[in-house]
């Protein structure tokens, strides 16, 4: 019984067209309409898709109709789509499309008002090496709000470069900035937390002393 | 990757270095290993510890996580639709394969009906004799300047049925099996301006031209209608029905060999006045023959006439007439000498 248990285990494995692993033969078997190769597009992009989507959307339940209605584009387009040499790229920048047109017609925003969302979520730790662990939870909130005073392009593009990694020709297409300024985008970003990181600790310092005489 | 250049980099430049990130961010052996050796040999490292702090405090960010139940929740809604859509696919497919069956179906019984109609038709020019085989193993003689026409899908209709314009001679096949129960289908139909025939298996001329229509019976037993004065009758062998313009149907007796003779190349003549002859000439020819003297025209000639080329019928005419036969571009005159 348990013999022929294994057997239909292994039998079971082989019926099924398993895609092999890497990104490009992957996606070559999904622009053929196989399944489970689209599956593990999915599988192995959501998690970014759904951090990047939550950063700007805030809303799980708006993510997942975007991510939804992206795959289902996918599907419905696999035989003319072409070659991609990125796929997290080419999800990420479809994604940013698809919340555009998911945006502008449910909030009947303007494609413009949402190209440049000025609230993109990137929270720094407050408890950094200058936070001491003592530090009462109302105070650390109060320091982090003082951190977090990058503006949201500054925040995407720390998010782009730092966490997915992507080079600047990606990210001036994904924000739709000019390569060029993707780079000035960038340096200011660094300019802002620099000051912020080298003015934390004497922030810290003086809101330990005005909020302590506050509250006590 | 070469700690030179790295001896020179600015806190920025340290901050755009693909390798130092994926240093800091990921944290594989062989990075630790060369940065820590970097860190060992190099003299000034104040930029790189600020871009390394920078750099730190960024990835102390909070990550936003996508709960498990989220992944397995929306793959399921994604299989659902896409299921949806290959449901759809495949029923316009089934229809599209339905429609376009049915099309060609269609196509098939209008082609079938449109060729039910389809005609068939045999002419012969002037001076031209025809032998033709219908479908069904008839033979049809046809005699110069007349034409038969008949469905292409004789077979299959199981109608035996030709219009007749002209003069022709017919050599029906008989179908009937049972003599005592004579089917629709069995009979064959000749049908001419004037006339309209029915037979079963037999032998017949009909002619069916300018102000005579007749039909003389060789073998067998046919049934004849006039189509202008109703008249009808069933004919026995050598027995003839004839209609002119002066007289309805009536049955004269015939003989056959007078009747045929043309399908020979032959005319008998029994009688017969000039002035016909040379109508059944212009009949066969389409040439008009003049008489210089319309006297000629009531000459009685008996006998046979060779019928196999024009020259031949006015050669014989001329010497019968005691003319000359005087031809040019647009016309022939018989002139008596």
């Amino acid at each position: 019984m348990l013999c022929n248990l294994f057997i239909c285990i292994n039998y079971s494995e082989h019926t099924h067209l398993k895609p092999s692993g890497d990104p490009s033969s992957l996606w070559l078997s999904f622009t053929k309409g196989n399944r489970e190769a689209f599956t593990a597009i999915y599988s192995t992009y959501v998690a970014a898709l759904y951090e990047y989507g939550m950063r700007i959307l805030k809303d799980e339940d708006q993510v997942g109709d975007c991510i939804h209605d992206l795959f289902i584009k996918l599907w419905l387009n696999h035989k003319t789509i072409g070659k991609t040499d990125n796929i997290r790229f080419y999800l990420f920048a479809a994604l940013r499309n698809t919340m555009i047109s998911y945006k502008t017609k449910e909030d009947r925003l303007l494609k413009e008002e949402f190209h440049h969302p000025d609230d993109f979520v990137l929270d720094f730790n407050a408890e950094s090496e200058h936070v001491k662990k003592e530090e009462s939870l109302e105070q650390s909130q109060k320091i982090k709000d003082a951190l977090d005073q990058l503006t949201g392009r500054q925040k995407e593009i720390i998010y782009l470069k730092y966490f997915e990694e992507m080079d600047y020709e990606q990210i001036s297409e994904l924000m739709n900035i000019s390569v060029k300024g993707a780079y000035k985008l960038s340096a200011r970003a660094l300019e802002a937390l620099k000051i912020l990181l080298n003015a934390d600790k004497a922030m810290v310092i003086w809101m330990l002393i005005h909020y302590k005489s506050q509250l006590f | 990757m070469q700690a030179d250049k790295y001896q020179s980099f600015t806190t920025e430049d340290f901050l755009n270095d693909p390798e130092f990130i994926r240093y800091l961010k990921h944290g594989n052996a062989e990075d630790v290993r060369f940065w820590s050796a970097f860190e060992n040999s190099a003299t000034n490292l104040d930029s790189y510890y600020a871009a390394q702090k920078e750099l730190r405090f960024i990835y102390s960010a909070k990550r936003i996580l996508m709960p498990a139940s989220f992944e397995t929740d929306l793959l399921s809604r994604i299989e659902q639709s896409v299921d949806q859509q290959q449901h759809q696919l495949r029923i316009r497919r089934r229809l599209y394969i339905y429609l376009s069956g049915a099309a060609a179906v269609l196509a098939f019984v209008l082609l079938g009906f449109w060729l039910s109609t389809t005609m068939v038709t045999v002419q012969t020019k002037y001076g031209e004799k025809k032998n033709i085989t219908l479908p069904d193993g008839s033979i049809v003689i046809l005699n110069a300047n007349s034409s038969i026409t008949y469905p292409l899908l004789w077979r299959i209709n199981h109608q035996r049925k030709v219009v007749l314009k002209g003069e022709a001679y017919f050599k029906v096949v008989h179908l009937n099996m049972d003599r005592k129960h004579i089917a629709e289908k069995e009979r064959f139909r000749v049908q001419t301006q004037r006339l309209h025939i029915e037979v079963l298996g037999t032998e017949f001329d009909v002619k069916d031209r300018n102000e005579t229509a007749k039909i003389s019976l060789t073998k067998g037993s046919v049934s004849v209608i006039s189509l202008i004065s109703g008249k009808h009758y069933i004919l026995k062998p050598k027995q003839m029905a004839l209609e002119t313009k002066e007289e309805a149907l009536k049955i004269v007796t015939s003989d056959p060999a007078v009747e045929q003779a043309w399908v020979d190349g032959n005319r008998k003549m029994q009688k017969t006045r000039v002035r016909d002859i040379l109508q059944e000439f212009e009949d066969v020819y389409g040439h008009h023959v003049s008489l210089s003297d319309p006297r000629m025209a009531e000459v009685q000639i008996d006998g046979t006439i060779s019928f196999n080329s024009e020259d031949g019928v006015l050669f014989t005419l001329a010497n019968i007439l005691n003319a000359n036969v005087q031809k040019d571009s647009t016309s022939i005159i018989l002139k008596a000498k």
